[in-house]
């Protein structure tokens, strides 16, 4: 444990020290990454630790997002209503959706939850006085804050999300390692074993769902203030899976996995697109590769080989 | 052995000399980031689009305004707006690009607004038509070359009317461009005295037409319909299936006979009529000289994306002329932009006060010639703005056509 704990103080003091070194454009990637590592390290809450393989989770993403969005566009830009707004209503969503998606298991909770985020994406393209339907809503401002740096710049702007990242990691941390975090494990590997031991199986996965939503409303709420827009495309199917793929090449079930496979998708998407056309297909090849000889991700990997050279 | 090595040394000395020399007087090159679609159903109009725009820099050498001029391409799947943008941050931040170019989609354009604009990077959209852009949301960083989504549906309506027909049943997909293609045609058919007397509206992408088709009043006087990409090719070969060919006219907005899949196409083509700002028949020497070099280059039909990449390019070429090369001297090359006038494929075209272009729009007709399918001209709107007859705040005042749909009928 105090390994971990170090290696995170060292990854954060990293993380600090960034910004001095980087470009703008580099430094606007990391911000991204961040975004998408929060939103990586939700959806293994549930996949990692529950055992659930949401295909909606950007459902609540893309609801926080249109929440902060259409309220610093129409209402206010105050941060202090917005931003805690979003979060509430991905909670809210997650929490009806979770309703409906946890009677069921297995692949029909793949279809479920895959059909309950068509919907909201259905609304939102179709809904156009409210959404602006597929042309999305564009000019969202970055909020104000009683800073002395404006957030509209690119440095304050990833060290604000930089906090939020090292919070959201860290009571993410604090949930996988509580008895609560436990007993999701323990449903993962037998759901039948935790029922008949006492545990209340259902409200235990009800509230990691929702607390899922709520971290993953948390990446929308960011999103939206880093790019200034709203698109339907945020609750996407192809949004959804490539949170999935993040989590699975970074490593289900260890959190920093998934931050770490959000970091490098978003930094390949990039790199190698400036190189050649054909990107997608080395993407492609590269998801393969890692799932035939790291069926455990990236950072089950390395604990693997570390593992290896001390036995 | 030591002679030759002293020699080898001696020249590349002096080549680096030569080098030193030229670069010393040759000023940086302009940067253009071009940001196309190249993976999901768009995918083929981005890279038509591309292939054009580079098609115009090789020909002119890269160079413009007495600068060499360096093309920088950033692609991103269909649709996707986030990704369009990280793109532009990438072409500007770290590439360190003078201008933005391409964009196929509206979605990723109105992403891209308020970045060009906080960053002053010019942009020349290069097919996304939104009307939007150009009028409500008129920037000075903002421009155009292809087109605004109804602009060349005004005088399709008008025609139509003229034409006698009418009672006209409208088809377009169901997303925002489809509702302002097939909108700018009701609006000028019914001000003339025609009738709507239905409204279809398939979602994009819909892998079957003939519910719709089955659903067409028989009574009508032609189909007007604004559906494109491979959308397009599914609907016209559904309309002959369903045996609606020869019944009812169909006419539509270019790009439901694109070139780039009107020999696919086959019979079920002939006869339909579109409008759009350009053909592959178009009859005038730059057309002709741009089609030969594009087909022999890429031994594919050129089409109207490809032809939009080159006038874009035209466009930024000639006020990069006007400033002579001098990008840094912003004002003066948004000044140059906006009275650029270029003799292009299409015929000849400038832009408006809100940067749209004012071009020539041709009605055409899908034909056989000499055993190929063509869009032949049949007729020729001259000098067509995004307002049509009305004045931009007469026209800025009316609803806009997505909030129009459904309501043709009434």
């Amino acid at each position: 444990m105090n390994a971990r704990v170090a290696s995170g103080a060292v990854a954060l003091a990293v993380l600090i020290g960034l910004p001095a070194v980087l470009s703008s454009y580099q430094l606007s990637l990391l911000t991204k990454m961040l975004i998408f590592g929060i939103f990586a390290m939700s959806l293994d809450l549930l996949l990692g630790y529950a055992g659930l393989p949401s295909l909606g989770h950007a459902a609540y993403f893309g609801v926080a997002a249109y929440t902060v969005g259409l309220l610093a566009l129409r209402v206010a830009n105050n941060f202090w209503i917005d931003f805690p707004a979003g979060l509430l209503m991905a909670a809210a969503v997650s929490a009806l959706f979770g309703l409906f998606a946890l009677r069921t298991r297995g692949s029909y909770f793949l279809m479920i939850t895959l059909a309950l985020g068509q919907v909201l994406w259905g609304i939102a393209f179709g809904w156009r006085s409210l959404t602006g339907g597929d042309d999305g809503l564009p000019s969202v401002p970055r909020p104000r804050l009683p800073l002395p740096w404006a957030l509209t710049e690119g440095v304050p702007f990833y060290y604000f999300v930089l906090i939020c990242f090292a919070l959201a990691t860290g009571l993410l941390a604090l949930v996988v390692s509580s008895p609560f975090g436990q007993a999701l494990i323990g449903i993962r590997e037998s759901e039948r074993r935790m029922e008949v031991l006492g545990y209340d199986v259902w409200r235990y996965k009800y509230v990691a769902f929702v607390l899922a939503g709520l971290f993953a409303g948390l990446a929308g709420n960011l999103f939206v203030y880093f790019n200034g827009f709203v698109s339907p495309s945020y609750l996407n199917i192809v949004f959804s899976a490539s949170a999935l793929l993040m989590v699975i090449l970074g490593g289900a079930g260890t959190l920093v996995g998934p931050a770490i496979g959000a970091a490098v998708i978003v930094g390949l998407e990039n790199l190698i697109s400036a190189y050649m056309e054909r990107w997608v297909l080395v993407l492609g090849v590269i998801y393969v590769l890692v799932t035939l000889f790291a069926p455990s991700g990236l950072v089950g990997l390395v604990r693997q080989r570390l593992g290896r050279s001390r036995a | 052995m030591r002679h030759r090595s002293l020699r080898w040394t001696a020249l590349a000395l002096a080549l680096s000399f030569v080098g030193f020399g030229v670069e010393s007087q040759e000023r940086e090159p302009v940067r253009i980031g071009i940001i196309y679609t190249n993976t999901g159903p768009l995918a083929q109009l981005g890279i038509d689009m591309r292939d054009g725009a580079l098609l115009f820099w090789s020909q002119a050498g890269q160079r413009a305004g007495g600068r060499r001029v360096e093309i920088l391409t950033e692609s991103t799947g269909s649709n996707k707006p986030d990704e369009g943008l990280t793109k532009a941050r990438k072409l500007v931040e770290r590439d360190r690009a003078h201008i933005l170019g391409g964009i196929i989609e509206t979605p990723v354009a109105y992403a891209l607004r308020p970045y060009v604009i906080e960053k002053k990077t010019p942009l020349m959209i290069m097919n996304a038509g939104a009307d939007g852009l150009t009028q409500r949301q008129r920037s000075d960083y903002v421009f155009r070359c292809s087109f605004s989504n109804s602009q060349a549906s005004h005088p399709l309506g008008e025609w139509a009317y003229k034409q006698g027909y009418r009672r006209l049943v409208l088809v377009a997909s169901d997303f925002a461009a489809g509702h302002e293609h097939i909108g700018g045609v009701a609006r000028t058919f019914v001000a003339a005295g025609g009738q709507v007397v239905q409204e279809l509206y398939p979602p994009l992408g819909v892998p079957d037409f003939v519910p719709y088709l089955t659903q067409i009043r028989r009574d009508a006087d032609a189909v007007a319909v604004a559906i494109f990409g491979s959308d397009a090719m599914r609907f016209v070969a559904q309309y002959a299936e369903v045996g609606l060919k020869g019944k009812i006219p169909l006419i539509g907005k270019g790009g439901l006979t694109d070139e780039s899949f009107l020999d696919k196409l086959g019979d079920p083509a002939l006869g339909i009529i579109v409008a759009y700002h350009w053909t592959a028949a178009l009859d005038l020497p730059a057309n002709r000289r741009v089609r030969e070099a594009f087909e022999s280059r890429h031994r594919r039909p050129m089409n109207a994306p490809a032809e939009q990449g080159y006038v874009g390019s035209q466009m930024i070429a000639r006020a990069l002329d006007a400033v002579r090369g001098d990008i840094e001297n912003l004002d003066g090359f948004l000044a140059a932009m906006r009275k650029v006038e270029v003799d292009a494929p299409r015929g000849s075209v400038k832009l408006d006060a809100f940067h749209n272009p004012i071009q020539a729009v041709y009605l055409e007709r899908t034909e056989r010639r000499n055993g190929v399918l063509q869009n032949v001209p049949i007729a020729t709107y001259p000098s067509v703005g995004q307002f049509w007859t009305w004045s931009p705040e007469e026209y800025m005042a009316m609803p806009s056509y997505v909030d129009l749909k459904g309501k043709w009928t009434r």
